[in-house]
């Protein structure tokens, strides 16, 4: 199955790295440069630039590697280049495998890419922040919630199989957890542990976990949560009509 | 015991029953031609045989066949369009069976030696039918679910396409394919099942056929009530 993911991988990072560019470009001109003052105008490397950094890469790991992973699974069911794999002989499950493989990839991809971009401000910009300790947990959370959202994507691609009504359900699912989290999220407390919204309010440094036991809870919630969307992917793929 | 034992076949999306009570076999060495109107539902038996539609009711059994083993061809499935042909089959090959085959021979044999390198987007109708060809014909398949195969074939293609069929037949291997062509079925297969909204409305062998209506199309005009005059252009 690594060898398929292996095979298929440059055509998920062309698409992937076009998304980003449109992405980046769009961010450093319309956002960053309101928000990230003293990066852009003083070159000073602050907490707010690493919020902002932070933030930014939210963005990615849940709009754009998903986007990328949505858009050419269900390209492959629609110009019928998976159906010629799976009816040639290929096993449903390793088809499912190998895309999950392909989603593992560009979320290492993407924890690459966010230390190559801190580790280049740091070096070229006046520091007057550096918290050792966040970089490396805000790394970590960068693979663990890029594996968590393009899983999901993953899943829900190979599920539904239409471009159209994966993104409607992706999407749509993100902004109707963030209208709950946002509407009830001060009066009841576990709406905050919806497992979208609080990946990224981790990932965007509004919760720091403090302690290593501070990750059991975010734990316990986003990985069954992930499993059973997974498991599900398998289950009725293996049964679906293609 | 036969290669494939079809019994009781049926499948309803909904309301709407695509197939019902299909039953058939076929063994090893032969081959199955399946005919009927626009709509009849062998696209739908065939993606059933080959696993990639599950039956409402009823059993397929592949005896002794494993995934591997079955070649397909369906309409609606593609290769890679910004790949080269060449680029597309190592792929398709790698992916599936994970091991290299010779393929510039191949190549040449199927007329795409000059096109080889050129993407498979700016392919020809008659050039991808012709990869398509390539890529179940290369690997040594045990079972063959061919749906309208020659479509857009030329000629000298079709004449090579009945050959291999025939080559491989006396090889033991085993075909199940629909098309619309009865002239060209009539030439290749063994036994011929003529369905119509998704029931097998007769199955006959090939000598059955020529004895009774002397040619496929006969039978398929007589079977079908058709006059000699197409109906949809009348």
């Amino acid at each position: 199955m690594i060898r398929i993911a292996r095979i298929e991988l440059v055509k998920y990072v062309r698409a992937f790295v076009l998304i980003i560019i449109c992405f980046v470009l769009s961010e450093a001109i319309f956002v960053s440069r309101i928000e990230a003052k003293n990066f852009f105008q003083y070159g000073i490397f602050d907490f707010d630039t690493f919020k902002i950094v932070n933030s930014s890469f939210t963005t990615l790991v849940t709009s754009a590697i998903p986007f990328t992973i949505m858009l050419n699974i269900c390209n492959e069911f629609s110009n019928g280049y998976a159906l010629k794999l799976i009816s040639n002989g290929l096993p449903r499950a390793s088809y499912c495998t190998s895309k999950f493989i392909l989603a593992g990839a560009l979320a290492t991809i993407s924890m690459l890419l966010y230390i190559l971009i801190i580790s280049f401000f740091l070096t070229i910009q006046r520091t007057t922040y550096f918290d050792k300790a966040i970089f490396i947990s805000s790394s970590i959370q960068t693979l663990v919630f890029s594996l968590f959202f393009s899983s999901v994507a993953a899943s829900i691609s190979l599920l539904v199989r239409s471009w159209q009504y994966t993104i409607l359900i992706y999407y749509g699912y993100v902004v109707i957890e963030s209208l709950i989290a946002y509407r009830f999220g001060e009066k009841i407390s576990w709406v905050t542990y919806l497992p979208f919204h609080f990946s990224v309010s981790i990932f965007q440094l509004q919760t720091v976990p403090e302690h290593f036991s501070d990750y059991w809870l975010p734990a316990c919630i986003v990985i069954p949560f992930c499993l059973v969307i997974v498991w599900s992917c398998y289950h009725f793929f293996k049964k679906a009509d293609l | 015991m036969h290669l494939i034992e079809i019994r009781n076949l049926s499948k309803q999306y909904g309301t709407k029953t695509i197939l019902q009570n299909i039953t058939f076999s076929l063994n090893s060495g032969e081959v199955l031609g399946i005919l009927g109107p626009n709509g009849a539902g062998k696209t739908t038996l065939l993606k059933i045989i080959c696993g990639l539609v599950k039956p409402s009711d009823g059993q397929v059994n592949l005896n002794g066949i494993s995934p591997y083993q079955v070649a397909t061809i369906f309409e609606d499935q593609r290769f890679l369009g910004h790949l080269s042909g060449i680029k597309n089959m190592k792929l398709i090959l790698r992916t599936i069976y994970e091991k290299e085959f010779p393929l510039n021979e191949k190549f040449q044999k199927f007329g795409l030696d000059d096109s080889k390198k050129v993407k498979y987007k700016l392919y020809s109708s008659g050039m991808k039918r012709k990869l398509d060809l390539m890529s179940i014909f290369v690997s040594g398949k045990q079972l063959f679910v061919l749906d309208e195969p020659t479509n857009a074939l030329d000629i000298d293609s079709i004449i090579a396409f009945n050959e291999q069929v025939i080559s491989l037949k006396n090889q033991g291997k085993s075909f199940i394919i629909a098309s619309h062509r009865a002239f060209e079925l009539e030439k290749t297969c063994d036994f011929f099942l003529l369905i119509d909204k998704g029931a097998v409305v007769a199955e006959m062998s090939k000598e059955e056929v020529l004895r009774k209506f002397n040619s496929l199309e006969h039978a398929y005009r007589s079977i079908f009530h058709k006059s000699t005059t197409n109906n949809f252009l009348a």
